[in-house]
Formats: structure tokens, C-alpha cells, sequence
């Protein structure tokens, strides 16, 4: 497989390549020729169930042989129009409330300004509007750990863009983009509309095959039973198994031209996607990414996967290519899709992984560990420490006029000139000025152990609330999946060794170990409202112990807990993601 | 009914005629559109310029130089008239903006900085804004000049005298870069 890869990026290079204006011209003629086909074929299989529902009728259970079976134009002309018909209602019927509908399905939420990640995600919608200059398009995040991307709209020109909580922790900026361009790229060409236009035209059929067991008085198999006026009962084993079948016949095919239809949107999509980006590479290597992790399977229904930027189910049909495996799939296989993109940017395939494994590395590497900052403080002549803010506080000669050293740098200043330990001197005084008044939650929260103001502070980019003293965190309840998602923070040897110590010991028996810096204080209270906080596991999967307030929403971690979910989680999620394709 | 025939051509070149007009219009209208969101998008950047200065001045004080030049470039920016200045300026703007976020580097405690990547993370946004919207301004232009020259819709160009838009160009491939962050 490997070697066939490399052939294919290679042939890349020697064959004519298409650039974007001439793959969109491509597809766009294509993808109308099919929807025509699509039309027509609804209408011819119309015809076709009125000929079967007259064969039924005339020759099987009446014998009414002077009845042709054929239309006339003028009969053709009546059941094609009343065929439209039948579709222009189901339309009119969809359209309201739909957007809501798959928002309400799919649990999107707006993003939240106070999440960097959230904010970075908002910036490339609004910069894909400028390069489509589309309008009206609102950002929504799926609480999903899944990576995956979709797009809606109505035909009231509202649209939305939804992406997961899983895709904004992996995929850097540019790769972002390029999966926001192509979901933009959905809604300028209007693949919204097509799509409803097409699902209501076989919805009628769907409609149909629901009816047909009352219709027939039994279920599908069982033979219709007739009785006449004299009360005799004829049974007719057949009818209903022809009626099912040719319904049957009819909505696969449908089908399959549908999928055909979504899998050269799919195509227009990613074309399109460059003319906004001109960078085939960010989606490229997004779709690589993405090929290699949880698309959202058992979160998203079949209903809605044709919307996904890749197919959430992954069946061995999406990634084999054939013309038979092809043929079921709503999407192209992501390989094609990669190659597509891969030829116009004339980058082989390698090169492509090389950039992802590398910009990986890089990743790593500058995941930071947290300091926990502590300084060298001169006294009487001679550095002493070093010291945490928490003994600083402690000692009564420590002034803002002493020198101090923050371990690891070279420098040394005066401790006022230090903005944490400024802090210190200003909470010494007898009345202390509340430092982040105008904190978002509208009022100043105390760490529930120090008593402590607590510092607004950026975790894993998610908006928390931190004691300098203690380490500990608080944090809002829905915003924590977000920290669980992103993998930004390092962890020292030490706090891995740990969360090896919890495992193996979770296993044996359901007994806590202790973290340094943790006690066994019966309650803490809430900072917000001040009642007792509820103490219990994080989850039955994760035995962690945190307090909760039911009321505010908000968890507290101590110390190490959160880092220590955090690695956890991560360890349990390395198990999931797919192995090399 | 020979007397229906040329009428109800004429009557569909006329609805033709209307419809070609009207895309053109369109067409014009979205150019100017985008013409004035490149405007919208540049001042934006101005205006956050000097909270980013603001930012890095209360950690970086060495870099004076640097954050002078900045400062500098933005005036020089706001205050130019003229394409081809203007042009020059924001050239010089993006070359002294990468220089700043080159020196940022030697600073962990700004990268660290919340507000700081919160400005980092907007005027990278609007960088892309600005070739976005320039790019977008482009493609309707060349949209238009089609409309414009391709027959036969080039009758009703001349006819009501549709003038091809210019395309913005750039002297130098470089400004289209963004200054790089990396996260």
C-alpha cells in the first residue's frame, strides 16, 4: 500500500496538472449533469411504481386485462408533475427550522470569546467570509472529542459552520483554515440547497416504503388478503412482495445516484477550498490528520453525515478505492481527496508526511511545563532559597525593596518589581484592594484552601481561575472537556510518574493514593456562593476526587489533580486513535 | 402568428439584456464592496498596533528601537495618500511588525502572556484579512473584466459603459505573508 502511495505521488508530477479553476469547472459541470440525472430518474421512477401498482392491481388481483399498462403522454405528463408535486411539499415542509434542528441534534454551541482556541476558530470563519464574501455564517463548536468538521444552511441565506472540540485541539492554524475554506466552499456553492432539494425528493420514497405495511393491512411479507362482498377471501402472496421490491429498487438507485451527487461536492468542496485559501496544503495535511483519528462515529447519525467534512463512520469502503466501494460512500476516499489537493500544490506525498511529523516533533517540543515559580532572595549578604510564594509570605522581612532572583533566569531585581510577588505586599495590607475587579465573573473568587485571591489565568487556552498559592484550579464544569481535548501542556517526569503510581494502584483496589500538597479536609467551600462544595470522583472512569458546586457550575481541582486527569485521559485516548493507515 | 415569432425573440434578447446588465451591476457593486473592506481590514491593524506596543513595551524595555520603528510605520501608513504609497507603507509596516515578533522570541514570560497572545493571535487574523480581502477584491475584479470582454455580454458593457476594474498588485511577494506564529 505504501508503495502504491508513492507511485501515485509520483505520477502526480509527470501528468498535466489541474489547477483549481479548471478542477471547479470540472466538477461543477459533472456534479449538474448527475443532478439532472437524479431528476429525471425520480420522475421516470414514478412511472415505474404507477406501471407496478397497475400490474398489481389489473393483472394480479383483478383481471381487468383491457386496462393497458402503458400511459399515454398525457397521463406521463399528470404523474411527472404530481411527482414534483409530492417533492415541492415535502420542500416546503423542510424548509423551517432545520438549521436549529441539526444544532439541537448535534449539540453545537457558540464559541466562547474567553477560549483562545475558540477565538482562533471564530478569526478563520470571519476570514474565510471576506475571501467567499458570504455573509451570515455563524460558528458553532461541537462538544466532541471527534475530529471532524460541518457545515448547514438554509435557504433564508443563514448558514453555520461547526467544527469539534477534538479538530481545534490538533489541527494548527493553517490546517484550521483549510477545513473552515472548505466548509465555506459548501455553503457559496450551495450545496445546502442541492442537498435539500435531493432529500426531499426521495424522502417521498422513504414515505412511501413507511406506508406500505398498513397500506397492505401486515408487514412487508405478509400476503395481502382480499375480501370480497360475498365475504370469499382471496389472498394475493405476491403484491406486496413486488410492491416492497420495486420500492426497494427504486431508492437504492436513488441512492446511489445521491452518493454520487455528495461525493462530486465533495470534490467541487476542496477545490473550491483552494481558491479561497490558495494553500492546497493546509487542508491536505488536515485531512491526513484527520484520516488518522476518531471521526465521530456513534456521535453523529447517518442522517446528518453527509454534512461532515469527512464520513464520521469509518468503513473499509471509505478507504478502499474500486468502483464498487465507491459507489456507497457519501465521500470520496480521503486519499483521492489528498492527492487532488497534493497535485496542485505539486508536493508528494512524503513531503506531506515529513511536514506533519516534523511540525509534531516541534509540538512536542514546546509543549511547556509549567514552572512553579519560586525565587533566590538576598538577605544579610548571602542568597537564600529558593523559595515559594507561599514561604515568602511567611517571612516577615520580606520587603519590596528585597533582591530577588527567579530560579533559571540570570537576572535579579528588586521583589516589587516582580508582578507576582507585588501581589504578596499588596495582600499584606489591612485592607487590600481587590486586584482583578473587573474580572469577567463580576466579582473577585477566593481560593476555597489559602483564602486567596484567585488569578485569572489561560490553562490549555481555556478561560480558569488559579491560586498562586496553592496550584489548585477552578475551573467552569462545561469548559473542562476543552482542557481534556488539547494536548498544549507538558508534564515533568515526575507528575508521569504519578499517574503510573494512580494507575496501577486505581486497578487493584478503589483506594485513593494522596498527592503531595492534598489533605483530607472534610469540605471545601464554594468561592462563589460560599456553601459547602460536594466531594466526589470525577468520574467512574477517572477516580479522581474533586469539589464540586452544584449550584455555580464550577469544579476544583487541587494541586495536581487537573494535570493528573489530564495525562489520564490523554493515556486512554492514545488507545483509540486509528494506527497507520 | 408569423408576427409572434420576432416578437417574443426580442422579448428574450430583452430579458437576456436585463439579465446581463443586472450581473454586471452585481458584479461592479461586489468589487467596490470588497475594494472597501480592504479599508475596513487595514484599519483595524492600526488600531491594534499600539496595544500590541503597549504590551510588549511593559516586558521588553531594550527593545525601544524596535518598538519606535513600529510606531513609526503605523504613522506613516495611516498618513499616506495615494495607492503606491500606501502600498510602500504597509510594506515597510509588515517588515518592522515581523522584526518586533522576531525580538518577542527572547522573551518567555510576554509568549506566555495572555494578552499578548490574544493581540498576537488578532493581528494575525487581520493580516489574513487584509490578502483575504485583497484576494477576494481580485477575483471579482477578474469576474467583472470577463463579464466585461466575453462576448456577448460585452454589448452591454459598451453599451452602458462598464469600465474593467484594476487589479491590486503587490511589488513584493513577501507582504503577503503574515508574520509567522507559531503555537
Amino acid at each position: 500500500m505504501k508503495g502504491e502511495m508513492n507511485r501515485m505521488g509520483e505520477v502526480g508530477e509527470r501528468i498535466h496538472v489541474l489547477t483549481f479553476p479548471e478542477l471547479q469547472a470540472k466538477r461543477r459541470q459533472k456534479s449538474i449533469l448527475i443532478f439532472f440525472i437524479l431528476s429525471a430518474y425520480y420522475i421516470a421512477s414514478f412511472l415505474f411504481l404507477t406501471w407496478v401498482v397497475k400490474l398489481i392491481l389489473f393483472r394480479m388481483m383483478f383481471n381487468l386485462t383491457w386496462i393497458p399498462l402503458w400511459f399515454t403522454p398525457k397521463q406521463a405528463l399528470v404523474i411527472s408533475l404530481s411527482a414534483l408535486g409530492f417533492a415541492g411539499l415535502h420542500w416546503a415542509f423542510s424548509i423551517p427550522s432545520a438549521l436549529q434542528k441539526i444544532e439541537n441534534a448535534l449539540r453545537a454551541q457558540p464559541p466562547d470569546p474567553r477560549d483562545r482556541y475558540h477565538r482562533v476558530f471564530q478569526n478563520t470563519v470571519e476570514e474565510m467570509m471576506i475571501s467567499s464574501g458570504m455573509k451570515n455564517v455563524r460558528p458553532v463548536i461541537l462538544p466532541s472529542l471527534s475530529v471532524n468538521a460541518f457545515a448547514a444552511g438554509d435557504m433564508r441565506g443563514k448558514a453555520m459552520i461547526g467544527v469539534t472540540e477534538g479538530l481545534l485541539a490538533r489541527l494548527d492554524r493553517s490546517q484550521l483554515q483549510g477545513v473552515v475554506a472548505h466548509e465555506m466552499a459548501h455553503i457559496a456553492e450551495g450545496d445546502h440547497i442541492i442537498n435539500t432539494i435531493v432529500c426531499s425528493l426521495f424522502a417521498v420514497f422513504a414515505q412511501l416504503i413507511e406506508m406500505t405495511p398498513s397500506m397492505m393491512g401486515g408487514g412487508a411479507g405478509i400476503p395481502v388478503r382480499v375480501r370480497s362482498l360475498r365475504g370469499r377471501v382471496t389472498v394475493y402472496p405476491f403484491a406486496v412482495i413486488i410492491w416492497t421490491g420495486a420500492l426497494w429498487v427504486v431508492k437504492m438507485g436513488g441512492l446511489l445516484l445521491k452518493m454520487a451527487l455528495s461525493r462530486e461536492r465533495e470534490y467541487l468542496a476542496d477545490a473550491t477550498a483552494v481558491q479561497l485559501t490558495r494553500n492546497p496544503l493546509g487542508l491536505a495535511e488536515a485531512l491526513y490528520k484527520i484520516s488518522r483519528s476518531w471521526r465521530g462515529k456513534g456521535f453523529v447519525s447517518d442522517e446528518l453525515a453527509p454534512l461532515f467534512l469527512v464520513n464520521p463512520e469509518e468503513k473499509w469502503l471509505d478507504e478502499k478505492e474500486g468502483k464498487v466501494a465507491d459507489l456507497f460512500s457519501t465521500h470520496p476516499p480521503i486519499r483521492k481527496r489528498i492527492f487532488a489537493l497534493l497535485n496542485q500544490a505539486r508536493t508528494p506525498l512524503s513531503a506531506l508526511r515529513k511536514t506533519i511529523e516534523e511540525a509534531q516533533e516541534r509540538r512536542e517540543a514546546a509543549k511547556e511545563i509549567e514552572k512553579i515559580p519560586r525565587w533566590m532572595v538576598y538577605r544579610e549578604g548571602k542568597w537564600e532559597g529558593p523559595f515559594g510564594i507561599g514561604e515568602l509570605t511567611g517571612f516577615n522581612w520580606f520587603s519590596p525593596a528585597t533582591w530577588v532572583s527567579q530560579e533559571g533566569n540570570e537576572g535579579f531585581q528588586k521583589a516589587s518589581e516582580e508582578p507576582l510577588l507585588t501581589s504578596l505586599f499588596q495582600s499584606r495590607l489591612p485592607s487590600a484592594p481587590p486586584l482583578s475587579k473587573f474580572s469577567p465573573e463580576g466579582q473577585s473568587l477566593c481560593c476555597p484552601r489559602c483564602k486567596q485571591e484567585l488569578r485569572v489565568s489561560d490553562y490549555e487556552g481555556v478561560y480558569v481561575l488559579r491560586c498562586i498559592f496553592c496550584r489548585g484550579t477552578l475551573v467552569r464544569n462545561e469548559r473542562l472537556p476543552r482542557i481534556l481535548a488539547r494536548e498544549e501542556k507538558g508534564f515533568t517526569p515526575e507528575q508521569r510518574k504519578w499517574a503510573g503510581q494512580w494507575e496501577s494502584r486505581e486497578h487493584r483496589r478503589l483506594k485513593r493514593p494522596t498527592l503531595p500538597g492534598q489533605d483530607e479536609d472534610s469540605h471545601l467551600l464554594c468561592p462563589k456562593c460560599q456553601q459547602k462544595m460536594f466531594r466526589n470522583f470525577y468520574s467512574y472512569q477517572y477516580f479522581i476526587l474533586v469539589d464540586r458546586c452544584r449550584r455555580c457550575n464550577w469544579i476544583w481541582f487541587d494541586s495536581e489533580e487537573l494535570s493528573l486527569l489530564q495525562m489520564l485521559v490523554e493515556k486512554s485516548r492514545s488507545h483509540e486513535s486509528i494506527t497507520n493507515p | 402568428m408569423a408576427g409572434w415569432i420576432p416578437m417574443i425573440i426580442i422579448g428574450l434578447i430583452a430579458l437576456w439584456a436585463v439579465f446581463a446588465y443586472n450581473r454586471l451591476i452585481g458584479f461592479r457593486n461586489q468589487m467596490k464592496n470588497a475594494w472597501s473592506q480592504i479599508d475596513v481590514q487595514l484599519k483595524r491593524r492600526y488600531d491594534l498596533i499600539p496595544n500590541l506596543v503597549n504590551t510588549v513595551k511593559g516586558y521588553a524595555q531594550h527593545e525601544r528601537a524596535t518598538l519606535e520603528n513600529v510606531t513609526k510605520a503605523r504613522q506613516q501608513a495611516v498618513d499616506a495618500s495615494g495607492v503606491a504609497d500606501q502600498a510602500k507603507a504597509e510594506n515597510f509596516l509588515s517588515q518592522t511588525l515581523r522584526s518586533l515578533f522576531a525580538v518577542v522570541e527572547n522573551y518567555p514570560d510576554l509568549k506566555a502572556n495572555r494578552n499578548f497572545l490574544e493581540l498576537q493571535e488578532q493581528l494575525t487574523s487581520t493580516e489574513n484579512r487584509v490578502s483575504f480581502a485583497r484576494q477576494f477584491y481580485n477575483d471579482t475584479t477578474l469576474k467583472l473584466n470577463n463579464q466585461i470582454e466575453k462576448a456577448p455580454s460585452n454589448v452591454i458593457a459598451r453599451m452602458f459603459s462598464f469600465h474593467q476594474g484594476e487589479f491590486f498588485e503587490l511589488e513584493e511577494t513577501t507582504q503577503r505573508e503574515a508574520p509567522k506564529v507559531k503555537f
